[in-house]
């Protein structure tokens, strides 16, 4: 079976996820888990997972 | 192919960490006692944070409060239950020794990055949606907005550990590169800019610019991790030991007495200032003098049971102790149980069925939501 190798993770993409990643926890964390916050931060979070290559099925299945 | 993190085997030390690793690291990698350590500083911030909730319903609503803040008697007791430092040490042994391993068999930064990334964004990013759905099912049922907000606020307090393990950990083959061209060097260099951004935000009254220490402080903890991993510590004489840990809290004690920080260490937590990094230093020096008869009590059979559980929940247990706190503080209340009087005899003796009832209640959540770790 041919499984997607994930991405080569560039400067420019750990920089871009971690900032992502450290953003959507810090809105929830200021903000603690109202609404809003916690749909930004959750969609910051599932953003820099997608782009650091992250694969539900590959991880847990 | 990027490579893969490994997370168990052997361990491919640099050179420099060679020349100095003692007999202390386990065949696997993993050192028995920081996995005990860190086991047992989940438990005490767990305990600490169940211990810390008070509330109260006025006629104006729900009103929450830290119990033991403002006890005077909590002040010394805070030296020795702020194991926040203990942490991002023992996050500093596991990372080295994961991120040097992983760099012997051709692992790039980019993949250890990833690895971490994925190892503690994605349990968070299951905590977020679930207590997003909790929050807008309770709002859908018409619970007051005031009393949802509060309980949002309280819940997500716990992610600043989170959003700056996040950041070291990234750091790690940055660091680690630092550490091995330069171990005190780049120690000095991250102590001093702790120390450098208190005298600044204290001289011109900037709060706000302590918080660049949430990078400094912690880093230097996350060194002193290596240097732990490399065994200097552990190759001090038991008098070595003792005396630097004397000196840490002389240390202490003299930045403390004379006012120049608050004596009350979680209070000095946000944003942590070199009072940390003294109360980090004492309990490394301590560690290292307990390591043999701390390594004996990790081989206990129901020792390491436990910490082998707990460790491989640490982040589900984490995120998620808080919320179940308030969820059942909130059922209690719903269902008219009283809140005893903060520091009454009563409030002291219902303390133990009160931790006794969240670890109950995280048992369930961590094996359910450990899923994801």
């Amino acid at each position: 079976m041919v499984t997607a190798r994930p991405e080569p993770m560039t400067t420019l993409r750990t920089v871009i996820v971690t900032v992502a990643a450290i953003g959507g926890i810090t809105v929830v964390l200021i903000d603690g888990y109202s609404l809003g916050s916690t749909a930004i931060g959750a969609t910051a979070l599932a953003l820099a997972l997608a782009a650091s290559g992250f694969r539900f099925r590959r991880q847990y299945s | 192919m990027p490579a893969t993190i490994p997370t168990q085997g052997p361990v491919n030390r640099a050179p420099a960490a060679q020349a100095s690793a003692g007999p202390h690291q386990h065949p696997t990698g993993r050192d028995p006692v920081v996995d005990l350590i860190r086991a047992a500083c989940l438990c005490v911030v767990v305990v600490m944070h169940t211990m810390m909730a008070g509330v109260t319903v006025e006629d104006d609503g729900l009103h929450v409060f830290k119990a033991l803040q403002d006890q005077s008697w909590f002040v010394p007791v805070s030296w020795v239950v702020q194991v926040m430092p203990l942490f991002f040490l023992a996050g500093g042994v596991a990372s080295v020794t994961q991120w040097q391993r992983a760099r012997s068999i051709g692992a790039k930064p980019g993949d250890y990055v990833r690895s971490r990334l994925h190892r503690l964004v994605f349990p968070a990013l299951v905590a977020f949606l679930a207590l997003g759905a909790g929050q807008c099912a309770a709002t859908l049922a018409g619970a007051p907005v005031e009393t949802l907000a509060e309980v949002g606020r309280l819940m997500g307090l716990p992610l600043w550990f989170l959003g700056v393990y996040l950041g070291t950990s990234v750091l790690v083959p940055v660091m680690v590169r630092a550490h091995e061209a330069a171990p005190a060097r780049t120690m000095l260099l991250l102590v001093s800019a702790a120390a450098a951004v208190d005298l600044v935000s204290a001289t011109y009254q900037v709060p706000a610019l302590g918080f660049a220490n949430l990078a400094f402080v912690w880093l230097a903890m996350q060194q002193a991790g290596f240097w732990y991993a490399d065994g200097w510590f552990q190759s001090r004489t038991a008098a070595q030991l003792r005396f630097g840990a004397a000196a840490s809290i002389a240390a202490l004690l003299f930045v403390t007495v004379t006012g120049t920080y608050s004596a009350d260490m979680l209070a000095n937590l946000n944003p942590p200032n070199i009072t940390l990094l003294l109360v980090g230093a004492a309990q490394t020096f301590l560690l290292a003098a307990a390591g043999p008869k701390l390594r004996a009590v990790s081989r206990n059979r129901y020792v390491r049971t436990a910490v082998t559980a707990i460790g491989g929940r640490a982040m589900t247990i984490y995120l998620w102790h808080i919320p179940v706190l308030v969820i059942i503080s909130a059922l209690g209340l719903a269902a008219g149980l009283a809140w005893p009087e903060p520091h009454s005899v009563l409030w002291w003796f219902t303390r133990i069925f009160w931790i006794a009832a969240v670890a109950a209640a995280l048992l369930p959540v961590a094996g359910w939501f450990g899923r994801y770790e």
